[in-house]
């Protein structure tokens, strides 16, 4: 049990990469899971390919399409027509 | 840019359709590329764009300035992705009901294996971004605003409806089964290789 308090479970440590990652997972609980991941391999393993998914994702960055005037102008036509048929 | 965005709409909201149009012609690929990380349609996609700028015409009276520009469009693009795929009844399977979202590290499961950043090839970039697609949009949504679009997990929830603490979970579980589907992934390609 004091074992358990000290250093937490596998479960707890998986269900706080997230907040532990972005440092949002302070006081005893983010001590704990760091203490948790200092210590057991499998959890430092499945960290590292955690940190490493949120990096490619991230890596995939904004990548718009490239401008379409036509768009523009369906928008703009759908907009007189609505504007029309408002004052008319 | 923003200060340019905010005279357009100013603009507009006295009436100027050119002003608008200029309005659509600056943040529409921007608009169209968040859509298309939202929703799989093409053509969907380019509805609930062109859908999204008229909610913002006919909203213009209620934009106050608080946020920017791109900010506020952003907000009805997410709406707009998101009555969408209520009205669709698109998968909104539990990520609790997919195989292998398991959280607890069972003993005797193998360690995953790190990725290697540098050696991240476009086909894994590929990989990523097709998994993304495949989750179901309750989580798909959270993830692409955090992780792709950079939003705070304030921001997500606000843009989603849903509670800080909901929206942090439906992000940690979307980049957990990200992390399992990548495992495997890899792990058949290393099998592959050998």
């Amino acid at each position: 049990m004091l074992l358990f308090a000290l250093n937490g479970s596998h479960g707890e440590t998986a269900r706080h990469m997230s907040a532990f990652a972005e440092g949002q997972l302070g006081g005893y609980r983010g001590w704990r899971v760091a203490r948790h991941l200092a210590r057991c391999e499998k959890c430092k393993a499945l960290y590292r390919s955690f940190l490493a998914t949120l990096a490619s994702v991230r890596e995939l960055g904004r990548e718009d399409p490239s401008s379409d005037e036509d768009f523009v102008l369906r928008v703009t036509e759908r907009l007189r027509k609505q504007t029309r048929g408002d004052s008319g | 840019m923003a200060e340019q965005e905010a005279r357009l709409l100013a603009r507009a909201r006295e009436g100027d359709v050119d002003a608008f149009a200029d309005f659509v012609r600056v943040l529409e690929r921007r608009v169209r590329g968040l859509l298309g990380r939202l929703l799989d349609d093409e053509r969907d996609i380019d509805e609930a764009a062109q859908d999204t700028f008229l909610q913002a015409w006919r909203n213009l009276d209620r934009y106050r300035g608080e946020a920017a520009p791109f900010t506020w469009i952003y907000r009805i693009a997410v709406n707009e992705a998101l009555q969408r795929t209520r009205r669709r009844r698109v998968d909104t399977r539990s990520l609790d009901a997919v195989p292998g979202l398991e959280l607890e590290v069972e003993p005797g499961t193998p360690a995953p294996r790190p990725a290697d950043l540098e050696a991240e090839s476009r086909e894994l970039l590929a990989f990523v971004a097709e998994r993304i697609r495949e989750l179901p949009f309750d989580y798909r949504a959270p993830l692409v605003l955090r992780d792709v679009e950079g939003w705070t997990n304030e921001e997500v929830a606000d843009a989603l409806e849903v509670s800080v603490a909901a929206a942090k979970s439906r992000i940690h579980r979307a980049r957990m089964q990200l992390r399992h589907e990548l495992d495997v992934w890899q792990r058949g390609r290393e099998q592959g290789a050998n």
